[in-house]
C-alpha cells in the first residue's frame, strides 16, 4: 500500500520563516500568559513583603552595606524571592501546561519540539531576570546607601543565579509531572542542606557559585565568612570561575531540557 | 480481516506495536486512512487512544512506523497536517474563541490578512461567528466543543482526527457538526472520528475501524464488513400489504432460514444469502404478485456489525 | 419494573444509615491513600526523616558508648542532641520545616485538586455536610504532619528510654512526653488549619507552593525587622513559625515567663490565625458553584 504525498498548498508549506514566526508568537505567547498568571500577583505580594522588611530594616539608626548584606539581601532576596521568582515562571511555564493539560495545543503545532521548549526557556528567563533585577533595585533603593553601593555587587549574581534556577526548575517541570514540587524539594530542602556540608559536595548547588560571586564581587564591603574557619567551610572559588560555572550549566541545561522534552511521551495529555 | 481502503491513504499504520511498560495499548496495527470519513470504534481500553495518540505524534510506536504522508507521525512536518481536536475539555480558559483560533494559528505559521480570513472562515464553519468573542471561561459545553473542532481545522489540514465530537452538542448542532465532517471528506479530507455512540457512526462514517483488545478487528465499510459474517443470518425487514402471501412464498426460497410476521404488511427474515432472496424478492415484484414498498437490512449498523466483530474475537 | 430491577441484582437498601461523622474517616483514608499512591510522597517523607535517622543513629551510638566509655558519653552529652526536652524540641522544629515541604505537595493534591476539578462536589454530594468535608481533610493534613513530626520525635523518645539502664527515664521525663503530644498537636492544628486556608484559594500548586513558604519565612522576617525598627519585641508574634516554636516550648515547660511576646500573647495570635483561616474555608468550601 502505498502512500503518497497530496499536493500541499503553497501557504500551507512550513518554512524556515514560518518556524521562526511561529517561535517568536509562542515567546509572546509565554509572556502574556505567564505575566497574567496567579504567579504574578503572589510574586508582587512576597517582593512588597519585602519591600516592607526592608523599608523596617532602613530606619535602624546604624546601616552598613554589610548588615544590608547579611541580614537582608541573602537571606531574603537571594535565599527566598529569586529562587521563588524562578519557581513561579520555570515551574509553571511547561508544569503548569501540562497539569492543566493546555500543552496539548502547543504539541500539535508543527514547531519542532526542541524549539518549543528553548522559546519557553527564553521567555522564562526573560521574566525571572526583570523580576529579579527589578525587585533587587527596589529593595536596594528603599534601603538608601548601604543598598545603592551593593546593587551593582548583587546584579550579576542575581541575574545568573535566577537564570539558571529557572533552568533547573523549567527542566524538572518538564519532566516530572509533580516537576514544582520536587523544584521546592531541591531548592527548600537540598540546597540548603548540600551548602552547609563541608568540603567539595556544596558545588552541586546553585547558591555555593551565587555565594562565591556575591563575596568576589562584594570583598570591598567585607562580603563573605568573616574567620577562617568558615572561609574554610565554605571553600569558594573565584568570582569569575563561578560565573563561567553558572552560564555552561544554564547553556547546559538549556540543551539538555530541549533534547529531553524533544523525545518526552506525554501520555496524561488528551 | 481487512477490507479494502479505496482511496490514496493520508496517514498509515505499519505493523504498530505500543508498550507502557509491562501493558500493551497497541498490538501489531496496520491499517490506512484514506480521505473520507472513518469511525474509530472500540470498548473501553481497546486503544482508541493510543491509535489517535500515535495519530497524532503524542506517542512513539515501540515498535513499527507510524506515517502521515511521507513523514514520521512524531515529526513536526507530519503535525502540519494534522488536526486534533481532543477529548479533554481544556482551552485557553482566559482567551475568547476568536482570540484562541487566532492563537493556534499563530502557532502554525499563519499570520495577515490570510490568517484573519482563515479564522472567520473557520468559524462560520463550526457556527460560531456570532458567539466567537466569548471568554472560553464561561461558555457552554457545546461552544467549547465547537472551538475545539475550530482549532483542528484552523490550519487546513489534510487529517482531521476528533475524539468524542458530539459530546456536549445540541441535537441541531450534532447534524451541524455531522454536515461538516461531509463537506471536509468532500473536499478529500480525511476525518477519524472516535465515539462511543454508535449510532453517530451510522449516519455519517463512510468505513469504520472496530478495535478491540490493542488490536484492530475490522476494517471497512460496514456492509463489506458484514459480509466477513456470512455465516451470521442477515435480518432483512420487508414492508408489503400482502405479508403473509409473501412469507409463504420466502418459506420455499432456500436463502431464507427464517420468517417473522411482525404487523398485518410487515416481515422479518433471517438470511444467509441476501443476493439471492433479492433476486427471489425482485422476479416476485416483477411478476406483479407482490407489492413491495420497503425492503431494508436491519443489522448493516455499526452497533450490529460491532456485536458481531466483538463475538467473532472472543473466540480467539 | 420491579421483577426487572431484582432479576439484575438490584435489591432495595434495607440497612441502616450511620451518622455521616463515620464518613470523615473515610475521606482520611481516602485521602492518605491518594497521596500514599506517589512516588513523590515516599521520597519527601525519605528525605524528611533523614533527620530522624541521625538521631536515631545517634542515640544508638550513644547508648553504646555509655556502656564502653563513660568519658566519651560524657563528651558525646555537651551535643545536646539527644534524652533533653530542647533536643526533642529542637528536632520537632526542624521537622516541621520539611513538613512545610511534604504540606505543599499535599496541600496541592488533597485539597486544590479537588476545588480544581470537582471533587469537592463529588464529596459534598454524598449524605454529609461542608463540616464532615472539612473535618476530614484537616484530620488528613494534621496526619501527614504528625507522621513527619510527633510520631518520629515519640519513637526517639521511647529509644532514649529503652536503651537507658532502666524505666526511670520515662518516669522522671514524663514532660518531654507530654511535650512532645502538645507540640505536635499544636503543628498539626496550626499548619492544618493554615494549608487548607491556603489552598482552597490559591488551588493551583505553583501559586499555593509560593503563597505557603512566604507566609513562613517571609513574615518571620518581617516580624524581626519591624521588631528592629520599632524596639518592640511584640512584632515577633508576626512569625508564626516562632509562635508554633514559643507554644513548644510552653508545652516543654522551658517558657521563660518574663519575657515578651508572652504565652497567653502567643496563643491568643495563633488561635487568630486558626478562626481567621477556618473562616476563609468555611466561605470557600461549598456544593454549589457560583458561576458569573
Amino acid at each position: 500500500m502505498s502512500v503518497v504525498d497530496s499536493n500541499l498548498p503553497a501557504q500551507q508549506t512550513f518554512s524556515v520563516m514560518r518556524t521562526v514566526r511561529a517561535c517568536v508568537f509562542l515567546f509572546r505567547l509565554t509572556l502574556w500568559r505567564q505575566i497574567a498568571s496567579r504567579q504574578t500577583l503572589v510574586n508582587f505580594g512576597l517582593t512588597t513583603l519585602c519591600a516592607l522588611i526592608v523599608a523596617a530594616w532602613s530606619h535602624r539608626g546604624h546601616r552598613t552595606a554589610m548588615g544590608f548584606s547579611d541580614y537582608m539581601l541573602l537571606p531574603t532576596f537571594i535565599g527566598f524571592l529569586m529562587p521563588i521568582f524562578a519557581i513561579s515562571y520555570g515551574s509553571s511555564t511547561i508544569g503548569g501546561e501540562r497539569e492543566d493539560q493546555s500543552l496539548i495545543y502547543l504539541l500539535v503545532t508543527p514547531i519542532p519540539r526542541a524549539a518549543i521548549y528553548l522559546t519557553k526557556a527564553i521567555a522564562v528567563g526573560v521574566l525571572v531576570a526583570l523580576w529579579s533585577g527589578g525587585a533587587l533595585t527596589l529593595l536596594c533603593w528603599l534601603a538608601g546607601e548601604p543598598g545603592q553601593k551593593l546593587l551593582l555587587v548583587y546584579l550579576p549574581a542575581s541575574l545568573l543565579g535566577g537564570l539558571m534556577y529557572a533552568s533547573v526548575f523549567l527542566l524538572l517541570g518538564a519532566m516530572f509531572r509533580h516537576g514544582t514540587i520536587l523544584s521546592l524539594a531541591y531548592w527548600f530542602f537540598l540546597e540548603v542542606l548540600l551548602l552547609q556540608m563541608p568540603g567539595t559536595v556544596k558545588r552541586i548547588t546553585v547558591s555555593y557559585y551565587i555565594h562565591c560571586m556575591l563575596y568576589d564581587a562584594g570583598s570591598s564591603f567585607k562580603l563573605g565568612p568573616r574567620n577562617d574557619a568558615d572561609r574554610e567551610m565554605f571553600a569558594g572559588i573565584s568570582g569569575d570561575s563561578a560565573a563561567i560555572v553558572l552560564v555552561f550549566s544554564i547553556l547546559g541545561l538549556m540543551t539538555l531540557g530541549s533534547y529531553a522534552f524533544s523525545k518526552r511521551e506525554y501520555t496524561e495529555l488528551g | 480481516m481487512t477490507a479494502i481502503a479505496e482511496s490514496v491513504p493520508i496517514a498509515e499504520f505499519e505493523n504498530v506495536t505500543k508498550w507502557y511498560g509491562p501493558v500493551i495499548g497497541v498490538n501489531d496495527v496496520r491499517v490506512a486512512i484514506p480521505s473520507g470519513i472513518t469511525g474509530l470504534v472500540g470498548t473501553n481500553g481497546a486503544g482508541k487512544t493510543t491509535l489517535i495518540k500515535l495519530l497524532t505524534g503524542h506517542l512513539r510506536p515501540t515498535l513499527g512506523q507510524v506515517r502521515i504522508g511521507s513523514h514520521d507521525a512524531w515529526s513536526a512536518s507530519a503535525k502540519q497536517r494534522v488536526g486534533y481536536c481532543p477529548e479533554v475539555d481544556t482551552l485557553y480558559e482566559e482567551m475568547t474563541g476568536r482570540s484562541f483560533l487566532i492563537t493556534m494559528a499563530r502557532l502554525h505559521g499563519w499570520a495577515g490578512s490570510e490568517l484573519r480570513d482563515r479564522v472567520e472562515q473557520v468559524l462560520q464553519q463550526v457556527g460560531m461567528s456570532d458567539r466567537a468573542d466569548r471568554r472560553l471561561r464561561g461558555c457552554s459545553k457545546g461552544m467549547r466543543q465547537r472551538i475545539k473542532l475550530a482549532q483542528a481545522l484552523v490550519h487546513d489540514p489534510d487529517l482531521i482526527v476528533v475524539d468524542e465530537p458530539l459530546n456536549g452538542v445540541d441535537p441541531v448542532g450534532r447534524l451541524e457538526l455531522m454536515d461538516l465532517f461531509r463537506a471536509l471528506a468532500d473536499r478529500g479530507k480525511a476525518v477519524l472520528v472516535s465515539s462511543h455512540i454508535l449510532g453517530e457512526m451510522d449516519d455519517f462514517a463512510e468505513r469504520v475501524i472496530f478495535m478491540g483488545r490493542g488490536r484492530v478487528l475490522a476494517v471497512g465499510t460496514l456492509a463489506q464488513i458484514r459480509e466477513l459474517f456470512a455465516d451470521m443470518p442477515l435480518q432483512v425487514r420487508v414492508i408489503c400489504p400482502q405479508a403473509r402471501e409473501l412469507a409463504r412464498e420466502l418459506m420455499t426460497c432456500e436463502s431464507v432460514r427464517g420468517v417473522t410476521i411482525d404487523r398485518a404488511d410487515e416481515l422479518s427474515l433471517q438470511v444467509v444469502q441476501a443476493a439471492v432472496l433479492f433476486r427471489h424478492l425482485a422476479a416476485l415484484a416483477a411478476r406483479g404478485d407482490f407489492d413491495v414498498k420497503r425492503l431494508e437490512t436491519t443489522d448493516v449498523t455499526t452497533e450490529a456489525t460491532f456485536g458481531y466483530v466483538m463475538s467473532a474475537a472472543a473466540q480467539f | 419494573m420491579p421483577s426487572t430491577l431484582e432479576h439484575a441484582g438490584y435489591r432495595p437498601w434495607t440497612g441502616q444509615l450511620r451518622s455521616p461523622w463515620w464518613s470523615v474517616l473515610a475521606i482520611v483514608r481516602v485521602a492518605l491513600s491518594l497521596i500514599m499512591r506517589r512516588w513523590l510522597f515516599w521520597v519527601l517523607l525519605g528525605l524528611g526523616l533523614l533527620n530522624f535517622l541521625y538521631h536515631f543513629s545517634f542515640i544508638y551510638l550513644k547508648a553504646t558508648l555509655v556502656v564502653q566509655n563513660r568519658e566519651f558519653a560524657r563528651f558525646l552529652d555537651g551535643f545536646k542532641l539527644t534524652g533533653t526536652g530542647d533536643a526533642y524540641l529542637t528536632f520537632m522544629h526542624v521537622q516541621a520545616g520539611i513538613a512545610a515541604l511534604l504540606l505543599a505537595f499535599a496541600g496541592s493534591m488533597l485539597i486544590g485538586s479537588d476545588s480544581q476539578h470537582g471533587g469537592m462536589i463529588f464529596y459534598l454530594s454524598r449524605s454529609m455536610d461542608r463540616r464532615h468535608y472539612i473535618i476530614g481533610k484537616l484530620l488528613s493534613i494534621a496526619a501527614v504532619v504528625s507522621l513527619i513530626t510527633t510520631v518520629p520525635a515519640l519513637i526517639l523518645y521511647i529509644e532514649y528510654g529503652v536503651l537507658s539502664s532502666s524505666f526511670d527515664y520515662f518516669l522522671q521525663n514524663w514532660r518531654i512526653g507530654v511535650g512532645i503530644v502538645g507540640f505536635g498537636l499544636v503543628l498539626a492544628t496550626v499548619q492544618s488549619l493554615l494549608l487548607f486556608a491556603v489552598a482552597v484559594w490559591v488551588p493551583r500548586t505553583v501559586p499555593l507552593a509560593m503563597t505557603w513558604l512566604g507566609i513562613f519565612v517571609l513574615l518571620t522576617a518581617l516580624g524581626r525587622a519591624l521588631r528592629e525598627m520599632a524596639g518592640e519585641r511584640r512584632w515577633l508574634l508576626l512569625a508564626l513559625w516562632e509562635d508554633m516554636l514559643r507554644m513548644g516550648h510552653w508545652a516543654f515547660g522551658s517558657l521563660p515567663t518574663d519575657r515578651t511576646p508572652t504565652g497567653t500573647e502567643t496563643v491568643l495570635v495563633l488561635l487568630g490565625v486558626c478562626a481567621v483561616s477556618l473562616a476563609l474555608i468555611v466561605y470557600r468550601v461549598r456544593a454549589v458553584e457560583v458561576v458569573r
